[in-house]
């Protein structure tokens, strides 16, 4: 959990200062040729971040997020193509946002998988305790019986 | 018409130039982000959300009155724009929520869990003793059971050996009633009963088999009482046949030494032994002529003439049961008191001589009969000598 949550802070820093350095860089080079490689490698990494994402979303929680995320980053790979570079960023910003919310899903998710794996464990627990408790009342009814008989 | 007409399509232009103002001046349709962000916004976990993180519903409720205005501005695409990231941090926030609640299950099946077990041990604890003291009195059950199942046992084989033993006692006095009898039978058959005491011998004999049946039937107290009349009847039978079988038995050894006493006395020189019988009595008669023992009309042992008696004397030594009668005879010349009283003196003269030879005086018998019995014709000289004569007379039966 710490471990988990220590990487998405750093992978969330990380792909933070990723963008807010690409941006500052393509702002810094208004309209130039590299401006659109930059957007690119960003549009590329959000997809690898995609796929790490899918794979760790072992209980398909975020599925339909995953999906609206591809979709959002093949939008932006489009307006890139146009050379609206400014709806590209406007897009990748808020895949960043996406993907940290992702994140956090599915870290809701493995959450909520364990407590209900507590939770089942808790049944299981009570379950049994119910049928000790029902051996010892009869258990308790042979004892008096056997009492009962041997007096 | 052409007036008309014309009319009549300026007032559609004119209808169609409206519509296409009133058109382009009303609010567009609402975006279906936005749409979506509102029914999200709706979520009844959205206030749990904004406890946990409010800076992120802050700005998602930002976002949405940004959407909505830009919306109503038509500017649909930068609704389009805050509603989606609204959405974004919106369902962001929902997620830190939604860890917040699993961890706050998480915690509080652990608590539950760690309760449970507490129990579970307690109640496992329990369960053992009681399942120790469930055995333990089940073992003692069974051991009861054994116990009462044993001593009935037990009893019932002392029951059956009691019965067994009363069954063999019973037995062995059967038997020994039984062994009674055969010895009381046995000592019938001794006396000849079935000869001398036909009918009670013969029920002794049916009383006997009656019983020996009724041991091997098991019958043993009618066994008993069947053996008991045998033995009565056998005895009875045996007292019964005791006389008679005596008498036989005496006789018969009575006519056996009688034979042998009268081989023994035929063998004596100058004796003609006669054999007779006088009633129930048998005698053997060894008659001794006057002349050889008495001088005439002498009544004293003549010296000399006496030797006949040694062998008669003899006789009645080893003879020694038969009672012996010395009778004196005369012929019948002379007066009867004399002859009587010659025939007497003789007889006790020849009495006198044996004893003097050994002869048990208590066995002997003397008369005189005169000139009584006489073995020959008294008118001759010969039939006199031999009437003038002492007899010893051997009785038996």
């Amino acid at each position: 959990m710490t471990y988990q949550n220590t990487s998405g802070i750093a992978m969330r820093v990380l792909v933070t200062g990723s963008l807010t350095l690409g941006i500052v860089c393509a702002r810094a080079s208004v309209a130039t040729a590299g401006e659109a490689d930059d957007l690119q490698r960003m549009i590329d990494q959000e997809r690898s971040s995609t796929n790490d994402l899918e794979r760790l979303d072992e209980r398909r929680a975020a599925q339909e997020e995953v999906t609206i995320m591809r979709v959002w980053l093949d939008e932006a790979w489009r307006q890139r193509s146009e050379q609206n570079y400014d709806e590209v960023r406007e897009v990748l910003q808020r895949c960043d946002a996406q993907a940290e919310m992702i994140r956090q899903k599915i870290l809701a998710a493995k959450a909520s998988a364990q407590a209900a794996e507590k939770e089942a464990g808790v049944k299981v627990a009570r379950s049994k305790i119910e049928k000790l408790k029902q051996q010892i009342q009869q258990a308790t009814i042979e004892k008096a019986r056997l009492e009962a008989r041997g007096k | 018409m052409s007036r008309a007409v014309a009319s009549s399509l300026l007032a559609k232009l004119l209808g169609v130039a409206a519509l296409v103002g009133a058109i382009g001046c009303a609010t567009p349709p609402k975006p279906p982000e936005l749409d979506a962000f509102e029914k999200l916004r709706n979520d009844p976990g959205v206030p749990a959300a904004q406890k946990k993180a409010p800076d992120l519903v802050k700005g998602a409720d930002r976002l949405l009155k940004q959407s909505r205005e830009d919306w109503q501005g038509n500017d649909l695409k930068e609704s389009r724009s805050a509603a989606l990231l609204g959405q974004i941090k919106l369902k962001h926030a929902l997620a830190l929520a939604d860890q917040d609640e699993a961890k706050r299950r998480v915690a509080e099946a652990d608590e539950k869990l760690d309760e449970a077990e507490e129990e579970e041990k307690r109640l496992q604890k329990d369960m053992v003793a009681l399942n120790e003291q469930v055995a333990l009195l089940k073992r003692l059950t069974a051991a009861d059971a054994d116990k009462q199942r044993l001593a009935q046992e037990l009893q019932a084989q002392q029951q059956r050996a009691t019965e067994q033993a009363a069954v063999e006692k019973a037995k062995d006095a059967a038997q020994e009633k039984v062994s009674e009898a055969e010895r009381a039978i046995q000592a019938a058959d001794n006396v000849k009963a079935s000869e001398f005491a036909k009918v009670p011998y013969s029920s002794a004999k049916d009383n006997l088999t009656r019983a020996q049946q009724e041991v091997a039937q098991g019958n043993f107290k009618a066994a008993e009482t069947s053996a008991a009349m045998a033995r009565t009847k056998a005895v009875e039978a045996a007292a019964a046949a005791k006389a008679p079988f005596e008498a036989e038995a005496q006789s018969a050894e009575s006519k056996q030494r009688a034979e042998s006493l009268m081989r023994d006395a035929a063998a004596i020189p100058g004796i003609v032994v006669k054999r007779d019988q006088r009633g129930t009595l048998q005698r053997i008669v060894l008659p001794v002529g006057a002349d050889s023992l008495f001088n005439r009309r002498e009544t004293m042992v003549a010296p000399g003439k006496d030797a006949i008696l040694d062998p008669i004397a003899a006789l009645m030594k080893k003879y020694a049961t038969f009672p012996v009668q010395v009778v004196g005879y005369t012929d019948t010349r002379g007066r009867a008191g004399e002859l009587l009283a010659l025939s007497l003196a003789r007889a006790q003269a020849v009495f006198s001589a044996l004893v003097t030879r050994g002869a048990d005086p208590k066995r002997l018998v003397v008369s005189g009969q005169g000139g009584a019995e006489p073995v020959s014709d008294n008118r001759t000289s010969p039939g006199r000598t031999a009437n003038n004569r002492v007899e010893i007379i051997f009785l038996y039966q």
